[in-house]
């Protein structure tokens, strides 16, 4: 699909094709995720059964990262093509990432109760983490401030663009620093350092929380799509009336 | 109810509890608007591109 046909009808009826489809495999793999992680998967012989926190905790993580560097590049893509639709798509995409972050941070801290024995460190992990968190609240913030027309969805964009910087940072801090947090058990260059019977239910909630994510922003697009046309509604139809009171 | 109690069980049940409230807040949210800006949009404007 080229930028010629990135129009809101042909975008919407993409989303609205993708939708059901997105709602059902969300379901699907979310109870299964749910299952295999919460009965079936068996207990880690350090961290006892509180390693199951591990089937939330990891999916929100990565699906917040998934989701900034998804808002970057859309916002990058928008800048070079000044195509006001892609603004409008990272826009959409910001509410499931801020979700997802709170998520992480949440889980992260109930799991480091029993696991650290405190709720929180100031560790590189954590504290870059925090950090995302408050970018995506930047983000929201600066878009729905004010007229929430171009100006600020491009102010947003910028936000989007600069604080990706913080995504690799996460993602090394256990690498980069001496950190609490443990080191990545799945996404690095050797094989995956977790057995198959925890594999399976984090990889289940992983795609869950992925189409998760995929039909909330559709469902934002829709409802962000609809407030616009409203709104130039609006605009085009109180243009005549100033017209008369200035006349 | 004393197993379910002991060891690890609260912290998970938390864990899993504070992620199905913060998604379904979210998703909530999320068809409330889009439920109003469908009916502002049908009452008001036309389905015109």
């Amino acid at each position: 699909m080229t930028l010629k046909h990135l129009t809101p009808k042909s975008i919407l009826s993409w989303g609205e094709a993708i939708l059901p489809w997105a709602i059902a495999i969300a379901f699907f793999f979310g109870s299964m995720g749910l299952l295999l992680g919460l009965v079936f998967s068996p207990a880690d012989y350090q961290q006892g059964e509180s390693v199951r926190i591990m089937y939330v905790h990891v999916p929100a993580s990565w699906g917040a990262l998934g989701a900034y560097t998804t808002m970057a590049v859309l916002s990058g893509w928008a800048f070079i093509s000044r195509a006001p639709l892609l603004h409008l798509m990272t826009k959409a995409i910001a509410p499931v990432g801020m979700a997802f972050a709170m998520i992480s941070l949440g889980t992260g801290a109930i799991w480091g109760k029993p696991t650290w024995g405190t709720w929180w460190v100031w560790d590189a992990r954590l504290t870059s983490m925090l950090l995302l968190l408050f970018l995506y609240f930047g983000y929201w913030a600066l878009v729905t401030a004010g007229e929430e027309d171009e100006k600020s969805l491009s102010a947003g964009g910028v936000i989007a663009l600069v604080g990706w910087i913080n995504v690799p940072i996460i993602k090394w801090s256990v690498e980069w620093w001496q950190t609490l947090h443990q080191p990545a058990s799945v996404l690095r260059f050797a094989k995956p350092a977790i057995h198959w019977s925890m594999l399976t239910p984090l990889l289940c909630m992983a795609i869950a929380f992925a189409a998760y994510g995929l039909v909330i922003s559709i469902i934002r697009l829709r409802t962000e799509i609809n407030r616009r046309k409203i709104r130039s509604f609006f605009i085009r139809e109180s243009r005549p009336l100033k017209q008369k009171e200035a006349a | 109810m004393r197993t379910l109690l002991t060891g690890h069980t609260p912290y998970i049940m938390a864990a899993f509890g504070l992620a199905g409230f913060i998604l379904i807040l979210l998703t909530l949210w999320v068809l409330h608007a889009d439920r109003k800006a469908r009916h502002q949009r049908k009452d008001w404007v036309s389905d015109e591109p």
